[in-house]
């Protein structure tokens, strides 16, 4: 006897599963009839099949008819469809008052912004692994100097090959980083400065990178005599050529020399380079660099080269260390000019977390979070005007017998979905605004500012928080109303929303004197930009250019006085030069020598340079008092200097600083005479505490660390690369580096520009965040006073009136919170102020334009609900009672 | 939602509980609309579309007299209501009028 056909035991199971109420049986039996006639009349594998089917539209198209069964209140379907109908009715919410939700969101989205863009750079610098397959295998080989813990980076290139041939535990690569001109023309037009780095032509396999177009540096590209070619990192190829595959076969001119493109790496592959170490946006094989710069690398590769290494796994870094000692010791490597007992040590090479950056960190957290926590308060201001506006939409709800746990969990939903929707918001915005940020502090392109894994965590952890807690207090305060009181129409005066109401006021304090501090601030760095732009600086900085040529490690080919002699005079013999000189520290270099002085007991900028006689008039300082060194003087190193006027000045107010000695200055140059007073300059723009510093000259003694400056006629091209030829002409082994004065501002700038720029975005947060608060705020205030405000009016107060009232006791806080803010700028940043270059943080331009803009938006901010208020038909409200 | 309408499916089993002489239910429902339409329709269709009329009150429900057939248990039985029939007449009209206009058109 055969079984009796029945549906399979899934579709029958899934039947079961389907909750269905009393027709459970109806429909059971009509499908068991649908099934028997389907068997009769097309078999049993289309009956189940089509019962199965028949099931599955059971469960995707759910009845309507209410189920007899269990009678459940509507959002009480188990979890998940009550937490729809919440997001939709917290959606329905946010409709019914855009401009609250719209700002609140913004105010949210922008620090969540801010604190993406932190986050993403932190971790673009220190967390991020190095673009290698194995980032722990990475190794770096050093020098050390004998028992002593100096390490010294590179090795002779000819020792790093010997030691690569013997290492069996990790693959040695040799690179050289450098900054190159690139231009893509063949006449160097539109010229920029690019990291490069030559390296061995095994680097690339060594330590397993890709490319996504072309082809990578192989060994044969690395022959001494084969024309050099380029492959370009990701991040470059992205920025600068907008990921254009056409670039590949384009040539590119590193000192005239064309390079053709014929890579370009993928985007994983940054290589062994640390953010915070140059990583290069090129690489070239090292026979290139011999190609490109011929007078700094010569055939046989007596040069200096970086050593990073890959780990042979499984070898460790000590087992590594061992190995490359021993070889090295048994080569004699490392045993340098200068130190017998020196060795080579192998260090981990990618960036190890250290306590230092635990402390960066923190900080950094620190700050974004006060930005954020701002911003949580004022979104709850925000909020909490809206709850009370609901509170009788809530209490409502109450009195219908929803729990306060469900209303909790309503307005819980609503702040979520804020905190989701700011967090969309923001991270849309830091993608945007990344680039431009990138760009203003200076981050070099090679660096891959992207938003990763951990950036997105962090943002959605950041946004979540946010949402909560900017919800979570209007939502208790919602729920706590009196049933009655509410019902009748009246708003709630609990003792919690008053009490509440006095910390309100105090934070909206606190952050208007922040905001005053931070616009302060922000007013005081752009007042410093544009008093550096237009103040003379007392240095000719149009006429002037600075050439350097240090000779290479190994010497130059000519002694440093026979080259300087030669090269001043060739210089000088160009067309368009005036004069030239020799200066330790030009302006606005990289260095200067800061003297340690003190006057009336306070510590006094002061900067030491050595120059030769005719520096002074070449740079464009003139002599108020006194004369420039001798020739005899310069040469016998004699112990006499000339002085900044402002140096005269305050150690010599009777104006007897000539042919004293420099004993009241410091107690070591006592014996040094004053033999010449010029006009002040500005050594250096930043750091700014020495921008006003005096300046002791004394003659040039040591010819090795001189820079030649060249003062050109007036309205003449600079002939920048005429000077480069007749300098490298002079000796071929040094790398003549010529820029004008222009240049080094430019880049001084730089700070104080990346100072203003992150003040001026700060400041704006905080007004904008306070501004936020003191609408909330007052929204709340009078929404609170409606009953009052309607008697007042009823028995004859104008709306003028109430306005004024409203608005005197709105900004109570913020003129308290400001004249605090004020008084702390006045008299707490004295640090500051030094900072500044002389620019006063009593500056009163300043001080007026940051309060302006300040008292301007929290005026707005009251008056805008204060009208609203005065708006109400007393009558109506009163009725309401 | 369509309100007072009737969408496609749900004229379509409206009919076939009409053409089926009232009093019937879902098993006759599905097979009639299968055969006349020649597509496949599941019976979760089926319910949800006699849900729905009953909701607009196009069709009731009743229940019927126990059946042997179904081990003694209670079938709901479907008739279409007065309204039903109505709204099922005037979309008939409404379509033979837009057809004789297109007709029409076609002669001309």
């Amino acid at each position: 006897m055969s079984r009796p056909a029945r549906p399979s035991w899934f579709a029958r199971l899934l039947f079961w599963m389907r909750p269905l109420g009393d027709r459970r049986a109806d429909i059971e039996t009509d499908l068991i009839e649908l099934f028997i006639t389907r068997v009769e009349e097309h078999g049993l594998r289309h009956a189940r099949r089509r019962y199965l089917l028949d099931v599955l539209s059971l469960w995707i198209r759910p009845s309507s008819r209410p189920t007899e069964a269990v009678v459940r209140a509507p959002g009480q379907h188990g979890w998940f469809p009550g937490a729809v109908q919440d997001m939709k009715y917290a959606l329905r919410v946010f409709r019914r008052q855009p401009a609250v939700v719209s700002v609140a969101i913004a105010g949210l989205a922008v620090s969540i912004a801010l604190v993406t863009i932190v986050f993403t750079i932190f971790n673009a610098f220190t967390f991020r692994p190095l673009g290698v397959p194995d980032p722990d295998g990475v190794v770096k080989v050093h020098r050390t100097l004998g028992n002593t813990r100096t390490i010294l980076d590179g090795l002779l290139y000819p020792d790093y090959v010997r030691l690569r041939e013997a290492s069996r535990l990790v693959n040695l690569e040799a690179s050289i980083p450098a900054r190159l001109s690139l231009s893509e023309t063949a006449a160097g037009a539109a010229a920029r400065e690019v990291e490069v780095r030559f390296v061995a032509g095994t680097f690339a396999r060594t330590f397993g990178a890709r490319a996504i177009l072309g082809r990578l540096i192989d060994p044969g590209d690395d022959i001494s005599g084969k024309p050099p070619v380029a492959v370009l990192h990701y991040a470059f190829w992205r920025s600068q050529f907008r990921s254009d595959p056409s670039v590949l076969g384009r040539s590119f001119y590193f000192n005239g020399v064309p390079v053709p493109v014929v890579g370009v790496f993928d985007q994983a592959s940054t290589g062994p380079f640390e953010a915070n170490f140059n990583p290069p946006s090129i690489q070239l094989p090292l026979s290139a660099a011999q190609a490109i710069e011929p007078n700094a690398f010569d055939a046989a590769r007596r040069f200096t080269v970086y050593v990073i290494g890959q780990l042979i796994r499984p070898a460790t870094i000590a087992q590594a260390e061992a190995e490359v000692s021993a070889v090295a010791a048994g080569l004699g490597i490392g045993n340098a000019i200068n130190s017998p007992a020196g060795g080579v040590a192998v260090r981990p090479g990618g960036h190890q977390f250290t306590a230092g950056d635990l402390a960066l960190l923190s900080i950094f957290m620190t700050i974004v979070g006060l930005v954020l926590l701002l911003a949580v308060i004022n979104v709850t201001n925000l909020l909490l005007a809206g709850s009370t506006s609901r509170q009788q939409e809530i209490v409502a709800r109450l009195a219908l017998g929803a729990s306060r746990g469900r209303i909790v969990r309503q307005l819980t939903t609503e702040s979520v979905l804020l905190g989701i929707v700011s967090g969309v918001t923001g991270l849309g915005a830091a993608t945007w605004l990344l680039p431009t940020v990138a760009w203003l502090i200076g981050i070099r392109p090679a660096v891959e500012l992207i938003l990763d894994v951990r950036v997105y965590a962090f943002a959605s952890v950041i946004s979540l928080l946010v949402g909560v807690a900017a919800g979570l207090a209007p939502a208790r305060l919602g729920t706590r109303g009196n049933l009655v009181t509410a019902l009748k129409g009246g708003t709630v005066q609990s003792g919690a929303a008053l009490g509440g109401s006095r910390l309100r006021s105090t934070f909206l304090g606190i952050q208007a004197a922040a905001s005053i501090m931070l616009l302060v601030l922000t007013a005081l760095f752009s007042r410093v930009l544009i008093e550096s732009y237009r103040s003379s600086r007392g240095v000719d900085s149009d006429r002037v250019i600075v050439m350097s040529a240090f000779a290479p490690r190994t010497g130059g080919l000519v002694p440093d006085d026979q080259f300087w002699d030669v090269a001043l005079a060739r210089v000088r013999a160009l067309p368009g030069v005036e004069m030239t000189a020799l200066v330790e520290d030009p302006p606005y270099g990289s260095g200067f020598h800061a003297v340690a002085a003190m006057l009336d007991g306070r510590r006094y900028p002061l900067v030491q340079n050595k120059c030769s006689p005719d520096y002074f008039q070449t740079a464009g300082l003139r002599f108020q008092q006194g004369r420039t060194f001798t020739a005899d003087e310069a040469g016998s190193n004699a112990r006499v200097a000339v002085i900044t006027s402002a140096l005269a000045r305050d150690f010599w107010p009777a104006g007897d600083a000539l042919g004293s000695t420099l004993a009241p200055v410091k107690s070591s140059l006592k014996d040094v005479r004053v033999i010449g007073i010029v006009t002040d300059s500005v050594p250096k723009i930043w750091p700014p505490n020495y921008a006003r510093a005096a300046t002791i000259f004394r003659p040039l003694d040591d010819l090795e660390v001189a820079r030649m400056i060249v003062r050109v006629a007036k309205d003449s091209p600079p002939p920048l690369q005429a000077i480069r030829d007749a300098v490298s002409a002079v000796d071929l082994r040094r790398r003549p580096r010529v820029a004008s004065l222009t240049e080094g501002i430019q880049r001084e700038l730089q700070g104080p520009r990346l100072f203003a720029s992150g003040a001026a975005v700060l400041g704006g947060l905080a007004l904008t965040l306070a501004v936020i608060g003191i609408f909330g705020v007052t929204t709340f205030v009078v929404n609170q006073r409606r009953r009052e405000i309607s008697i007042r009016m009823a028995i004859g107060a104008s709306r003028s009136h109430v306005v004024w009232s409203i608005f005197t006791q709105g900004m109570r806080p913020i003129v308290i919170g400001l004249a605090i803010g004020l008084g702390l700028a006045f008299f707490g940043t004295e640090t500051i102020e030094r900072a500044l270059a002389g620019i006063s943080a009593r500056d009163p331009i300043a001080v007026s334009a940051a309060t302006a803009v300040l008292l301007t938006a929290a005026s707005l901010g009251v008056l805008i609900p204060a009208r609203k208020a005065a708006r109400v038909d007393p009558a109506a409200v009163l009725k309401e009672q | 939602m369509k309100g007072d309408r009737l969408g496609e499916f749900e004229e379509l089993t409206l009919l076939a509980v009409r053409a089926l002489g009232d009093r019937t239910y879902g098993v006759p429902v599905q097979q009639f609309v299968e055969r006349a339409t020649g597509r496949n329709v599941t019976m979760g269709a089926v319910y949800a579309a006699l849900d729905r009329l009953e909701q607009k009150e196009f069709v009731r429900s009743v229940l019927g007299d126990p059946s042997p057939m179904r081990g003694g248990k209670r079938k709901r039985l479907f008739e279409v209501t007065s309204l039903g029939l109505r709204t099922a007449q005037d979309l008939r009209r409404v379509r033979e009028r837009i057809w004789q206009t297109i007709e029409a058109g076609r002669r001309s």
